[in-house]
């Protein structure tokens, strides 16, 4: 059983981890967003056809 | 008996029918015969007496709450999904006027008038809710109450209506004719941005905040010490994607009003605005991936509320946001929209969760909602849609008066 203080250091340690991870994932996920479109055809038209 | 003509109506022509409007009049009454207003007056019908038995009888004879569960569905979708679904007229008046996206200008008349007419139903809602809906003003100029959060609310919910009636005054003075009325209230727009922005900063939080003196009540799943900034975090997304639905529907609904709008440049602003709540999203999904480890909540994970709590972050916050960042990669204007439409579930889902569902979770008797609170929800909506139509029918909101310089 773990003591109080453990478990603290435990939750602040995976908060910490979490953090870096969410940083890093969430720059990716904006390059992804704001990156150049992967076919350069891509434009805003295209949606009409699915419609 | 008069008719038309201004003769005296004999036996003979009430035989005939003569009294009876003529026929373009009847055609005239004939148009407003439509799928929608047949519903609409249904609704108003069953709606109104209730209304009644609300106002007579008061709250024990048409809603299910009690001193333990005091606030209900008008609180829970009336008004907190009700403030969080009108966020679109701050976020778009700041896009427009504030950072200087002035190409999403022709969103911001649609989005500030939807943003108005929801907070104005949030305070029909809360005047159902209230007890003793007289004493609404009492914060204002006789308990204020400051130590209590509701303090806040209620100061920025009123002076927000007031601002977004403002900041909706240059389409009414449009529509009046009154172009030196319009010239003031378009000089005051930078500063009721601004103002509005605040206020909404505020409120939007608050709203959360509420919920934070009540750890024991709410579902450890959903309370967090972070809840303000949840709540905020949500209303800017839930405020991006009601202005693409809401473009969305108007486009459907009001087609001669929007026929003169550029397609393609439409689609594009669509696009932006997915890129927009596809970053917002992310960053909520974060945060409260964030609070859920704060709270230490692992081993709820897999219990029936655990499994509810993954329904809600997966499928109604990360499933839209990765819709939102495909459909801005790939340029899929109907993939931002239905991405729209399921991050608008989400935030009614999130909202309907804390306030309702997660609330007093395990309490012996559940609180499930009268049949009338339900008739009144849906009323309080129906009015809003006809106030909406009536309006768009009117002034120029989906599209610009030609004798006027657009507001930038």
């Amino acid at each position: 059983m773990p003591t109080l203080h453990e478990s603290m250091l435990m939750t602040k340690t995976i908060e910490y981890i979490l953090s870096a991870v969410f940083l890093v994932l969430f720059v990716l996920f904006w390059n992804f967003v704001f990156g150049t479109p992967r076919r350069p055809d891509a434009h805003a038209g295209r949606g009409d056809h699915h419609e | 008996m008069m008719n038309h003509a201004g003769h005296m109506t004999t036996s003979a022509t009430l035989l005939r029918g003569d009294w009876l409007p003529r026929p373009s009049v009847r055609g005239h009454l004939r148009s407003y015969v439509t799928p929608f207003n047949v519903v609409a007056a249904a609704i108003l019908c069953i709606g109104a007496p209730v209304t009644v038995n609300r106002f007579v009888n008061g709250l024990a004879a048409t809603t299910n709450l009690t001193d333990d569960v005091p606030w209900g569905l008008w609180i829970g979708f009336d008004v907190l999904c009700g403030v969080a679904l009108a966020a679109g007229g701050f976020v778009m008046a700041a896009t427009v006027h504030l950072f200087g996206l002035r190409e999403y200008q022709p969103l911001v008349r649609p989005a500030i008038l939807t943003g108005f007419l929801g907070y104005f139903f949030v305070v029909i809602g809360l005047m159902y809710d209230l007890g003793r809906p007289w004493r609404l003003p009492f914060p204002m100029v006789y308990s204020p109450g400051v130590t209590s959060v509701m303090f806040e609310v209620a100061w920025c919910v009123a002076l927000y209506l007031t601002v977004q009636f403002l900041e909706f005054c240059p389409a009414i003075f449009e529509w009046l004719g009154l172009r030196r009325w319009r010239a003031w209230a378009v000089w005051l727009t930078t500063g009721l941005t601004v103002f509005g922005v605040l206020l909404s900063t505020l409120h939007q939080s608050a709203l959360g905040g509420l919920f934070l003196i009540a750890p024991g009540k709410l579902h450890p799943l959903w309370y967090s010490p972070y809840l303000p900034l949840l709540f905020f975090a949500s209303a800017v997304a839930a405020g991006i994607a009601m202005v693409i639905v809401e473009s969305m529907l108007s486009h459907r609904v009001f087609r001669s009003h929007v026929e003169h709008h550029d397609e393609r440049q439409m689609n594009r602003l669509v696009l932006g605005l997915g890129r927009a709540g596809a970053i917002v999203l992310m960053a909520y999904f974060c945060m409260k991936c964030l609070a859920f480890a704060h709270e230490h909540g692992w081993h709820l994970l897999r219990t029936p509320y655990g499994y509810w709590w993954l329904v809600e972050m997966l499928g109604f916050i990360l499933c839209p946001c990765m819709m939102y960042a495909i459909a801005a990669r790939r340029g899929l204007v109907w993939l931002v929209r239905v991405a729209s439409v399921v991050t608008v579930l989400g935030i009614v889902l999130n909202r309907l969760n804390v306030s309702i569902i997660a609330y007093r979770w395990d309490a012996a008797r559940r609180y499930v909602p009268d049949w009338q609170e339900f008739v009144i929800t849906i009323t309080i909506v129906t009015t809003g849609l006809i106030m909406f139509r009536w309006i768009v029918n009117r002034m120029p909101v989906l599209h610009d008066d030609p004798r006027y310089e657009p507001v930038h």
